[in-house]
């Protein structure tokens, strides 16, 4: 199996599917532990994010993600149907200042953009569409 | 030592250990501090801090997964923590989770240390 297809909820309960959804994609396509790491992070933040924001209105709505394993990248794509929300278009978090003075805040989307390869956003039919690549390292 | 009190939340996947340490509290995380465990963790961090607990150490060792809505309650306390004039400790990161700390700016403003008796030992101080 190289191709993993989840219709999630947006609820926070979800997530634990889709650290399984990573765990089964890493044994299918050799992704070491940080690699596996990194990208149940990437989309646990941007499933958080749609489930706190993307649906100003409540009630449930559904988030369609897809994890696929091409030679050596592992290509991921999300849609939802959430209000248009372009993450690659963000300000970068504060990074820098003094405790007291440090905002939070964006630092989700900042994972995503260190940690992942590819990057694409595009807004169709009322669908918002990501797809991100991570090129799978040998590191461990 | 002492007073070991264990306290296992309803969401089964964070569990936190508290112990006293003559006046430092150390509170030992194990499994995952998300957007869904965050809740309960930042109700029972801040109110610790809110009842005097100031000088705390919080260990990573058995924590296996953090994400942002788990650093903004570490930052969160240890904001309360610096205007009470406590002292937050963090220690015994695994690679990955000190990785995150790295890359979100945090090692710069926290408190972290490898070894918990060596962070109970500064917190004290």
């Amino acid at each position: 199996m190289q191709r993993i297809e989840l219709l999630l909820r947006n609820d926070l309960s979800e997530l634990s599917r889709i650290a399984q959804a990573v765990e089964a994609m890493a044994d299918v396509c050799g992704l070491g532990m940080k690699q596996s790491f990194h990208l149940n992070l990437v989309l646990d933040e941007l499933v958080t994010n749609l489930v706190h924001y993307a649906y100003p209105e409540g009630s449930t709505h559904h988030i369609h993600l897809t994890l696929e394993c091409v030679d050596t990248t592992i290509r991921c794509e999300l849609r939802d149907q959430g209000i248009a929300f372009n993450p690659l278009d963000q300000a970068e978090p504060d990074l820098e200042s003094a405790l007291e003075d440090r905002a939070i805040g964006g630092l989700g989307i900042y994972f995503m953009q260190q940690m992942m390869d590819d990057l694409h956003y595009e807004r169709c039919d009322n669908t918002n569409i990501l797809r991100l690549g991570m090129r799978i390292t040998n590191e461990l | 030592m002492n007073d070991a009190n264990l306290n296992e939340n309803n969401d089964r996947s964070l569990i936190m250990m508290k112990e006293t340490h003559g006046e430092v509290m150390l509170i030992s995380l194990a499994g995952k501090l998300d957007s869904m465990t965050a809740q309960t963790f930042e109700q029972d961090l801040l109110g610790q801090i809110a009842q005097g607990r100031v000088r705390l150490v919080i260990d990573f060792s058995q924590l296996n997964y953090i994400s942002s809505a788990g650093l903004r309650v570490i930052l969160m306390a240890a904001k309360r923590i610096k205007v009470a004039s406590g002292k937050l400790v963090l220690s015994g990161m695994q690679t990955h989770i000190r990785e995150v700390f790295e890359i979100s700016g945090f090692l710069t403003i926290l408190n972290v240390l490898d070894g918990t008796n060596a962070a109970i030992a500064a917190a004290g101080q």
